[in-house]
């Protein structure tokens, strides 16, 4: 030992070593600057911006939750007037920063300048995904398309671009990506890359967005005076509806996707689209973009089981609005509300026969089974309205929370793309029979509903579109959209978009009960399963919805029977009496904080 | 030499006189005399002859022994009598003992004794506090003797950074303990034993799991920014508590400010704990067997409600309350057990005939085929009401001039607080240490040792903890198992089965080898002396995670799983720490004569690290073998890891003029890896003097009382450079993505490169320090004081807050600053009085000390902001830190009692907190006190200039610690207790805090404690209809609802937030330590052929008083701060592993 050790000293006494000693490097991570080599490093970043753009089940489902299909346990803080500047706190700028830094410094690679400018159309396909999302949250917001530093306070305390602006730039990016991403079939394994239809895609329902956003809404509400449209903001409606027609075209005429429809599978396969565990293999006609959760892999869609959320009192909150339901046709192509004008009073048995065949894929209905075989009629404790989803329920009985799910999950599919279109179209009074066919005629026959096209204006549609919508080509499109996309994340964005803000805060309905205290047999199988009750005691083998009546206070909640004894059930009145909507509402507040730290971030409108 | 020329050169060198009969030695016998001091050197010379000797003034007298053949005789019982004085004063009290024996008597207030039964040669051993023990042959006639006073205390050796010291001399801030405190406690490790021994030394022990090590600090928090713990040294060479051997330890010294710490420069900013280990006793090899067994139970024992009757009914209320009977009850118990009315009903009756099964098939609505009736105590089906662990050790010592050897070894085994799953920990600890004298100038000595840390856990079938599921899962209602034997929804997923089938479980193996190689040479004896040592240290760690399903049954027939088998895993991860020190280092004395002592030291240290790990992951079994091979799943391999260097240069410089002024200069001069290149050296000096009043002459009239009086002064600063390695440089990581799969495959992926600190370099820690030290009384009582201020400076924390848009946290610098002041206190009485003939010799030793940090200067948070409510509610009402901020501070609202009526809730301040479904507050809830007077309960904009109805409403740091020693010994019998404490601190039970909020959490948690009880009148009650709260006054839980605690953080849930109400004094004062100990005397061990034999008991943590089990009788003031991951992961919430009492029967063989 004291060999070694003399010469070891004599090293260490040797000062002009010292900073060579007291220099290490990571053994586990790459020195930024060295990180773009090929291709290959190319797709490990775009990897990580995929992943970032998370989305389980439970996304989709609350998304739709707090908006006029369907209602929910417990209170919602926005729809409130207590709700203030202090209470939002979801302003994150991080995934930007990861783009830009990836858009800045992608071209280091080494590859073909093909491969490269897919590769660049991915990222700047993900800024524009990073944008809509802010403009369509906060309206106007700074645009930045290179990293922010530390020291740069131009950059750091810099004023918010205009929406008009910001779209453009949207636009910009998603145009890029359209044209550069590669639509090669490589590309578009299981619907989990991004290419060129998930660019056209998401640019189609962007300018959707965008292009009825500006129709519908009279003023900007990033001004602090909510100042109106100047002429040219407001024209550009016509311009993204155009954009979003171009877009839509080319996907339909790729040839690449197709409807999912087996004319014998039609009472299912609708359905079975969000309860596979291999959609991501088995939808890819349909699917355009869709994240992939492997049970063989272990990757989970949800920590916690979606049956869970669905079937257990515990958790369960997710119950659909019955005047929503009225809007899926019957069979014959014909409104379910002409063929009961007194539709307010009809059973649950009569709302669920002869119906648009998603209605009863969508929710329990009499007769309903599950995997075991066994009947499952709705249940008031996991629903208030008596409307229980069974879209995302998975078959397996396991519905312990701890049990996990794994189902895919599309985010865009094509079925989307036609609705769009059609949309597109009808916005600009050119929504023609032959678009027509082309785009909401499938879509119903797949769901076993005569298509008709519409000459007639629907009573009950106009009125639940608050009368200002007359034209029944655009109203039979906005149903077709509503029950084809129920539950799928869209429902708020496009209330918000037609300007329809008080359809969020109106009071649910549930069934017709026609008489409390009695008991209900919504199976239909010959033995009673729920009960409307204003009293506490337990009913043996009865599900239980109790409710407030001739001053029996039961119900904190506020739930009653619109004809106090019977009637539809009214849910969570106390609550909704509280809900109020506004103008302002439509954009969420700035955070105090940044407004704050950065004065030239004014904030929005009435906030 | 011949006898007499050693003798007469003892006489030149020391001024000692033999006085001697002729005749009765023999002179012209050649002796070698080599010794270090006097009595060796007497030894020495009159070594083989047939003598004894008693040095007495400046004579050495020297008698002939009795001859061996007299002492067989039976010699005659005599009585001895005598004076025994100490410079012309009788010394009163001290006790006179015929060597080897038990007989033995005490001088009275003149300092005589008598003592019977003694024979002429016998040799009389007089000690006494405060003098030097002596021994004496009685020939016959009366004793005269004259004790010499002892300054035990002030010449005891004190270990400093790489020295030792008198204490006399010290004039930094260090503390030290001996293997006294460790001694026979039967502790899995150090940092147990060491708690509260040591003024300004903090240990927390957070649980009781034997593994688990305490986190220490000196002198409270140190830094905000890089954080930092005391730099731990066993033997010279950083280390950790847990992996020594207790009974391996001599002593234990704490350095505390800058002045002593100051030769480890950048390591030792946060005190400097230096553990030394047991030497070689050179002669004859000693060998020691210690070993001891100890029943461990909990210090609290959890107390709740089993009977399913009273459990439903608390559910029932309390879930009614908050739904205010809008929802009808659910049909089950959280998916556990079922539940109806016909259920409850059934219940009552199998209660009263106990002969009627608890369990019975019966189909219901909500999922179940079985119907369950029990009342089980299902704590006692997890947990042991006590469990045993067990040590030994063996040890042997021994040498000679040349060499010598000191090994050790142990082993400490402990079962677990479970009952199911034979939880179970080992630990060995071997220890080699060796010195050889290569040439009289040159030492080469060796110290090896192995630590071995075993341990099996068992856990649930994934990932969560196990109390959590628990609490979740295990209603009294339900039994173990199901009519067919299988597992019942509470046994499978609160995770009994799977530990019960040891299928689900974790194991922990450390291994710490370590090897330090020194040499010393002495250049010019006693004045010029260089050390240089080698030290490698391998810690390896290896983890395996199993994780299987557990099969379950809610339905006859219909079985399910816990997790799929696709789910069931196999993890592994080995952690490879191997580090490297070299020390060389030169100590310089010069003989200045005199007047003048100088000491000085100049040293060089060098470290290395390199850290790595690996995680090896596979799912899916095919055997029940928990092997890689064997598995057939997704699989992944992760790793990670760094290296780290260190450079340091150091000096230290002693002056004493005197023995009076004492001066001290140090410094180390630093450089590290973990900083860039231009900010990577720092220099860190500090100074301190000392002044030894005492020693004046103008204070020669307090001779007779006072031994020492110091006082001291010393300022200096240290570096912290606790960062992570590679913190300046941008980087990117690569990993493999669990919860996304990218065209059929767990795709990898990367992100945006890590930002790059402002700047990045030392943390300067600058303490100013005064002391005082002092013995009276011959060294009876003795003590010091110091008290202190730190400022820390510099330190890492986020930069000043930027706009979100910069996209990432704000990059770090050095730009934070605070300020610790405190004091430490340490007292100490010993002496000895008569007791039955005996000496009762006694000490009472009391350390009080106290700190507090406040930040001075914080960059990132401009505007003083709170940060956000649900951080707040996390961290136990801590808000972010701001300039003015003490550390641990807590805020919350003020309490003013609960609400009576509805006219009291209309005549209050509103609030809109969640406290049933609809927000609605009713009587019998809490009443908060509308500070800002604004007619609403709220915290505004969080930040300290608006906060609203918050204020300070606690603290949770720990203030004035304190420990007290108080021992005893007698006639062979040893006494000791040790209590320690905490005077101030503060805990608020979190969201989960089952053990303390029942059902006030959650619906649906098992445990409701007794406390509860309604019949104590301490649960608000309501009248009929609910409308009056009819003990408003009086009850300490308000009203009677669930989910209170727990919910919606962002939104502020009722109790969520701390308040004054519920807020938990967990100060304490805890008995650690009671040891009661026997040692046979010299005579008795002699006949069994043992050089000495103990017996003792000992119990730790025996009781403890704390205000806490007023209303948290369920938790440990100790244990309610979290701890164990593996356990419970949420700091919040109370459910640590348990603190243990501990009864321990023991023995100590020396042969």
């Amino acid at each position: 030992m004291k060999k070694y050790l003399l010469p070891l000293l004599a090293v260490c006494f040797c000062l002009t070593a010292c900073d060579d000693f007291l220099s290490k490097e990571n053994p586990n991570k790459i020195e930024s600057e060295f990180f773009f080599k090929n291709e290959s490093s190319l797709e490990l970043y775009t990897n990580g911006l995929i992943r970032s753009y998370a989305t389980v089940i439970l996304t989709f489902i609350n998304g739709d939750r707090y908006s006029d299909s369907m209602s929910w346990d417990g209170e919602y803080l926005f729809y409130t007037d207590r709700y203030d500047v202090s209470d939002n706190t979801s302003w994150s700028w991080t995934n930007l920063r990861s783009i830009n830094y990836y858009l800045a410094n992608m071209r280091n690679a080494e590859a073909d300048e093909a491969t490269l400018d897919h590769y660049e159309g991915v990222g700047r396909f993900f800024r524009a995904l990073f944008y809509i999302d802010k403009v369509q949250t906060y309206g106007s917001v700074p645009w930045y398309d290179h990293v922010v530093e530390s020291t740069s306070e131009e950059d750091l305390y810099k004023a918010r671009d205009s929406r008009a602006f910001l779209c453009q730039k949207i636009l910009e990016d998603l145009n890029y990506a359209c044209e550069h991403c590669s639509g090669d079939s490589k590309y578009r394994t299981r619907s989990t890359l991004i290419n060129k239809y998930v660019a056209l895609a998401i640019k189609a329902r962007f300018c959707l967005y965008e292009g009825t956003y500006r129709k519908y809404h009279t003023s900007d509400l990033s001004d602090p005076q909510g100042r109106a449209w100047t002429s040219e903001e407001k024209a550009e409606s016509t311009t993204y509806l155009n954009e979003c027609i171009k877009a839509c075209e080319e996907i339909m005429n790729s040839g690449v996707y197709s409807l999912v429809d087996d004319p014998s599978k039609r009472a299912t396969q609708y359905r079975q689209m969000f309860i596979d565990g291999d959609g991501c293999a088995n939808f890819t006609n349909e699917w355009i973009w869709a994240r992939d959760y492997d049970e063989g892999l272990n990757v989970k869609n949800q920590s916690y089981s979606i049956n869970d959320y669905m079937t257990n009192a515990q958790h369960a909150q997710y119950q659909f609005n019955r005047d929503f339901l009225f809007t899926y046709l019957m069979q014959d192509g014909t409104p379910f509300t002409d063929k009961y004008p007194d539709y307010y009073k009809t059973t649950f048995a009569e709302e669920t026969t002869g119906r648009d065949l998603r209605l009863t894929q969508t929710i329990r209905y009499p007769g309903f089974k599950r995997a075991d075989g066994k009947n499952y009629p709705p249940s008031f404790v996991y629903t208030k309205t008596g409307y229980q989803p069974i879209k995302w329920l998975q078959d397996v009985i396991n519905d312990e929370i701890n049990a996990s799910t794994f189902t895919d999950v599309p985010l865009i599919r094509y079925a989307e793309i036609l609705l769009s279109y059609a949309e597109a179209k009808a916005e600009l009074n050119a929504c023609t029979p032959e678009i027509w066919d082309k785009t909401i005629k499938p879509l119903r026959e797949r769901s076993g509903v005569t298509s008709i096209y519409p000459t007639k204006a629907d009573d009950y549609l106009v009125k639940y579109f608050l009368n200002t919508v007359t034209d029944p080509v655009l109203l039979e499109v906005r149903r077709e959209r509503g029950v084809e996309l129920t539950m799928e994340n869209l429902r708020q964005h496009d209330i918000r978009r037609w300007h329809m803000g008080e359809l969020l805060v109106k009071v649910k309905t549930g069934m017709y009960i026609p008489s409390i205290e009695t008991d209900l047999d919504l199976d239909l199988d010959g033995t009673p399963d729920n009960i409307v009750s204003a009293d506490l005691t337990e009913k043996a083998g009865l599900s239980v919805l109790t409710i407030n009546y001739n001053g029996s206070n039961k119900s904190g909640t506020g739930h009653i029977l619109s004809e106090g004894d019977h009637g539809y059930i009214m849910v969570h009145t106390k609550l909704q009496s509280g809900y109020h909507w506004s103008e302002k509402k439509y954009l969420s507040p700035i955070p105090s904080a940044d407004v704050t730290l950065n004065p030239d971030l004014t904030q929005n409108y009435g906030w | 030499m011949t006898v007499k020329t050693a003798m007469d050169r003892l006489r030149s060198a020391s001024g000692y006189s033999f006085v001697y009969e002729v005749g009765d030695i023999q002179t012209d016998r050649t002796v070698t005399v080599d010794a270090k001091n006097l009595d060796e050197a007497v030894r020495q010379i009159l070594s083989g002859q047939n003598v004894t000797y008693q040095i007495k003034d400046n004579n050495i007298i020297i008698r002939k022994a009795s001859p061996r053949s007299s002492a067989q005789q039976a010699p005659a019982k005599e009585i001895a009598r005598g004076h025994i004085v100490s410079g012309g004063q009788p010394v009163p009290g001290a006790s006179v003992f015929v060597k080897g024996t038990m007989n033995g008597t005490v001088t009275d207030l003149e300092g005589k004794f008598s003592l019977s039964g003694i024979s002429r040669g016998d040799i009389l051993t007089v000690s006494c506090i405060g003098y030097e023990s002596t021994d004496i042959v009685w020939n016959g006639q009366d004793i005269a003797l004259n004790l010499r006073e002892d300054n035990e205390i002030l010449d005891e050796t004190v270990v400093v950074g790489y020295a030792t010291m008198k204490r006399r001399d010290l004039v930094g801030a260090v503390d030290q303990v001996g293997s006294e405190v460790i001694g026979n406690r039967s502790n899995s490790n150090l940092a147990r034993s060491l708690q509260g021994e040591v003024a300004g030394l903090n240990i927390t022990i957070k649980d009781g799991k034997p593994s688990h090590n305490g986190s220490f600090n000196v002198r409270g928090t140190g830094s905000i920014g890089a954080g930092g713990s005391s730099l731990v040294l066993i033997d010279g060479v950083e280390g950790d508590l847990s992996m020594i051997n207790p009974q391996d330890v001599e002593s234990v010294s704490v350095l505390k400010d800058a002045s002593s710490a100051a030769v480890y420069g950048a390591r030792g900013a946060f005190g400097v704990i230096l553990v030394t280990t047991k030497s070689a006793k050179k002669g004859t090899p000693v060998i020691n067997y210690s070993g001891s067994v100890s029943a461990n139970r909990r210090t609290v024992v959890p107390d709740a409600i089993t009977d399913s009757i009273e459990w439903l009914d608390w559910w029932k209320t309390a879930y009614n309350n908050y739904y205010n009977y809008s929802r009808a009850l659910l049909s089950h118990i959280d998916n556990k057990s079922p539940y109806s009315q016909a259920i409850y009903d059934e219940i009552i009756r199998r209660n009263e005939d106990p002969t009627l099964a608890k369990i019975e098939e019966s189909y219901d609505v909500s999922g179940f085929g079985y119907a369950y009736y029990d009342n089980h105590d299902w704590f006692k089906e997890f947990y042991r009401d006590y469990h045993w662990s067990n040590e030994h050790n063996l040890s042997v010592s021994g040498g000679n001039e040349n060499a010598d050897y000191y090994v050790s070894g142990r082993y400490y085994g402990s079962q677990g607080v479970f009952k199911v799953g034979d939880e179970d920990y080992k630990k060995y600890n071997l220890r080699a240490k060796g010195s050889l004298k290569v040439r009289p100038w040159l030492t080469l000595t060796n110290n090896m040792s192995i630590t071995i840390d075993n341990n099996y856990i068992p856990t649930a079938y994934n990932t969560n903890s196990v109390s959590r599921y628990m609490q979740h899962c295990l209603q009294p209602m339900a039994p173990l198992r199901n009519l067919d034997g299988s597992w019942t929804p509470a046994s499978g997923i609160s995770g009994y089965a799977s530990m019960y089938e040891k299928s689900s479980y974790i194991t922990d193996d450390y291994i710490y080898l370590r090897d330090k190689i020194e040499l010393s040479i002495d250049i010019i004896k006693d004045v010029l002396n260089f050390k240089a040592d080698y030290s490698y240290n391998y810690t390896g760690r290896n983890r395996r995670e199993i994780k299987t399903p557990v099969i379950y049954s809610k339905s006859p027939g219909i079985y399910l799983e816990t997790i799929t088998p696709a789910q069931a895993f196999l993890k592994e991860t080995d952690y490879d720490t191997r580090y490297q020190a070299v020390n060389a280092y030169a100590n310089f004395s010069p003989k200045l004569g005199p007047n003048h002592t100088l000491n000085m030291l100049l040293g060089y240290n060098v470290e290395w690290s390199k850290y790595k790990y690996s995680t090896m992951q596979r799912y899916s079994f095919t055997s029940d073998k928990p092997s890689f091979s064997l598995m057939d799943g997704e699989s992944s391999i992760t790793a990670g890891g760094n290296e780290w260097s260190y450079l340091g240069v150091f000096y230290r410089l002693n002056y004493a003029y005197k023995g009076k002024y004492l001066l001290e200069v140090s410094g180390r001069y630093d450089g590290s890896s973990k900083f860039p290149t231009n900010s990577r050296w720092g220099f860190f000096p500090s100074a301190s003097l000392g002044w030894r009043i005492s020693e004046e002459p103008w204070m020669d009239w307090s001779r007779s009382f006072l031994n020492n009086l110091k006082f001291r002064v010393s300022a200096g600063s240290m570096g912290n450079g606790n960062v992570s390695p590679y913190s300046y440089t941008s980087e990117m990581s690569v990993a493999k993505a669990t919860d996304i799969a990218i065209a059929g495959t767990l795709p990898s992926y990367t992100s945006v490169a890590s930002t790059v600190p402002y700047s990045l370099t030392w943390e300067t820690s600058t303490t100013y320090d005064a002391g005082l030290d002092f013995d009276f009384f011959n060294s009876r009582l003795s003590g010091s004081f110091d008290y202190y201020v730190r400022m820390t400076t510099d330190m890492y924390t986020t930069g000043a807050t930027l706009p979100a848009v910069f996209g990432a946290s704000a990059p770090k610098g050095n730009n934070a600053e605070l300020r610790t002041n405190g004091w430490e206190l340490s007292l100490q009485w010993r002496d000895q009085f008569d007791l039955g003939g005996k000496p009762f010799v006694y000490s009472v030793k009391g350390t009080l000390w106290d700190s507090q940090s406040v930040v001075t200067k914080f960059a990132g948070n401009d505007n003083n902001s709170f940060g956000t409510i649900s951080n707040l509610i996390l961290n136990m009402g801590q808000p972010d830190y701001y300039v003015g901020m003490k550390v641990g501070e807590m805020w919350g609202y003020t309490v003013l009692g609960l609400f009576k009526d509805q006219a009291d809730i209309d005549n209050s301040a509103s609030q809109s907190f969640k406290q049933a479904v609809d927000l609605v507050t009713r009587p019998g809830q809490v009443k908060f006190d509308d500070i800002d007077e604004n007619g609403e309960i709220d915290y505004k904009n969080l930040t300290l200039d608006d906060h609203g109805d918050l204020k300070i409403i606690g603290n949770s740091s720990p203030r004035y610690n304190f420990g007290i020693n108080l021992s005893g010994q007698w006639n062979g019998i040893g006494l000791s207790v040790f209590l320690q404490g905490v005077g101030k601190r503060d805990w608020y039970p979190g969201y989960d805090a089952g053990y303390f909020w029942g059902k006030y959490s959650r619906p649906f948690f098992y445990f409701i404690p007794t406390i509860h009880r309604q019949s104590l009148d301490t649960v608000a009650h309501m009248n009929e209809d609910n409308t009056e709260c009819l003990n408003y006054d009086t009850a300490y839980w308000p009203r009677l609802t669930t989910y209170v605690t727990n919910g919606d953080r962002n939104r502020n849930t009722v109790l969520n937030m701390p308040n004054t109400r519920y807020m938990q004094n967990a100060a304490y004062l805890r008995v650690k330590n009671i040891q009661l100990d026997y040692s046979f005397n010299q005579k008795v061990c002699s006949a069994m052929g043992l050089a000495g034999l103990k017996f003792f008991v000992n119990a730790e943590n025996l009781f403890t008083i704390t205000p806490m089990h007023k209303w948290a009788p369920n938790l440990d003031p100790e244990g309610c701060w979290g701890g164990d991951t593996d356990f419970e992961s949420d700091a919040i919430n109370g459910n640590s592993y348990p603190m243990f009492k501990t009864y321990t029967l023991g023995v100590n063989i020396t042969f």
